[in-house]
């Protein structure tokens, strides 16, 4: 297993897998940038009026910033700054990581902001990573990175745990049935995959129990032996990369397994 | 060991976003948390409850009709085709952005509808509905000025016996 004992190392590791996501995730908006037109499904006056800070001059700006024209030049600004960071953590050039950051993190809270892009939970993941990563960064606290550390930790093990029990609690997942169901859809389904499930009973629910599963106990890591340990972190990284190749859920391995550098160093600190 | 009062600041807050984080994978629907929430203009409250309760386990299809002056009927349906997904998918997915406003426009206007029932004119306020409107409006019409209707069907896509429903069905709004 990787050691992840000093903290700037684990959160350098973590900022820069959050920023190929981020990379990613700007590229494919910049691919559809057209739909940011004023008749295309991103367009601001669709949206405008369910986002408000409560102060009219802040809206204003918000509102000149979601203008077409702008909001590219912002995604090709993410995208620089995302590919910069990750140069910049690699040649340990402070100033630029840190600069660059700032404006990722600027970017990101304003698509957050903004409703109707179709963002998913890798983009909230991505979200807390950067955040915390600024707060590791910026904040002049003593401890400032392993609080931020510890933190994605914890997000990480809230959100596979919520996940497992929330299926838990959901027929379709207790039946069994989910994951041939979800994967039989085109949204997030595969053809080949979907024949293979349901020509095979016993697959969807052997699939399901072991997704719950696997979420459940992920934040075991924390504390379980190497073995154990080594077996959640790959079983959950499987099951990711799982979800790229048969739903195209791409950007989930990035935000993920970002924070897994976090949770590694927590579990240094636990001595194991 | 935390040592200065920085440090027990930063880990106060942190500490607090982690149990507000906690509390919002719950929904609870309490007139004091909506108004809480309404604070997280950003986003960072996350909700990692995914593909629960209802996980998506149908395709929706999007069609438009235009009105055929001529005969004073409505024309034939056509549908609005997103492009398939292929392997490349796994690293680059563009197309799932597309999808998934529509489909999470589609899940709005149905949440609404089945509040207000679908005959309810107060649907066309929602935020999906023009935004599938606006969608379906970018096809050229035949003649212009003309009388546009969508609808959206759903079905199981990769069953071998096919099951189809019709979700919505617009008003023709003119383009």
């Amino acid at each position: 297993m990787i050691d992840f004992g000093n903290s700037s190392q684990a959160l350098n590791a973590m900022t820069a897998l959050a920023a190929i996501g981020v990379a990613i995730s700007s590229g494919e908006y910049l691919h559809q940038r057209h739909e940011f037109r004023s008749d295309g499904l991103f367009a601001w006056r669709l949206h405008r009026g369910r986002t408000s800070f409560g102060i009219r001059a802040i809206d204003r700006v918000v509102g000149r910033l979601m203008e077409e024209q702008v909001v590219v030049i912002l995604l090709a600004l993410r995208l620089t700054a995302a590919i910069l960071l990750l140069l910049a953590l690699v040649a340990s050039l402070d100033a630029v990581a840190s600069g660059t950051l700032a404006v990722i993190l600027a970017t990101t809270l304003l698509f957050h902001s903004r409703p109707g892009l179709g963002t998913e939970g890798s983009d909230q993941m991505s979200a807390v990573v950067l955040v915390a990563a600024a707060l590791g960064r910026w904040f002049p606290s003593p401890h400032a990175v392993q609080l931020a550390l510890a933190f994605v930790a914890a997000q990480v093990c809230l959100a596979y745990l919520s996940a497992g029990i929330s299926k838990i609690a959901a027929r379709p997942w207790r039946s069994g049935s989910a994951v041939v169901r979800i994967v039989s859809a085109s949204m997030y389904g595969y053809e080949p995959t979907a024949l293979l499930l349901q020509r095979h009973d016993w697959m969807s629910p052997a699939a399901t129990c072991g997704v719950i599963a696997t979420e459940c106990l992920f934040p075991l890591v924390l504390v379980a032996p190497p073995a154990t340990a080594t077996v959640l972190f790959a079983a959950m990284f499987a099951f990711h990369v799982a979800c790229a190749f048969v739903m195209g859920l791409n950007c989930f391995v990035w935000s993920f397994v970002s924070t897994y550098p976090a949770v590694l160093f927590v579990r240094a600190q636990t001595g194991r | 060991m935390l040592t200065s009062s920085l440090d027990w600041l930063l880990a106060s807050v942190l500490a607090m976003w982690l149990v507000l984080s906690a509390v919002n994978q719950f929904g609870p629907d309490h007139a004091y948390w909506w108004s809480l929430k309404r604070f997280d203009v950003f986003g960072l409250l996350p909700r990692w409850t995914f593909f629960t309760p209802r996980p998506l386990t149908s395709d929706y299809h999007i069609l438009y009709r235009d009105w055929d002056e001529k005969r004073q009927q409505p024309g034939e349906w056509k549908e609005l085709a997103l492009r398939e997904r292929t392997v490349i998918a796994a690293f680059w997915n563009p197309q799932r952005r597309i999808r998934k406003a529509l489909v999470d426009s589609i899940r709005g206007i149905c949440r609404m509808a089945k509040q207000l029932g679908r005959a309810d004119p107060a649907i066309q306020l929602n935020p999906g509905y023009i935004t599938l409107l606006q969608h379906v409006s970018r096809e050229q019409p035949r003649y212009p000025g003309t009388l546009r209707q969508f609808a959206v069907v759903e079905t199981n896509a990769f069953y071998p016996e096919r099951q189809m429903r019709v979700l919505l069905e617009s008003a023709f709004h003119r383009l």
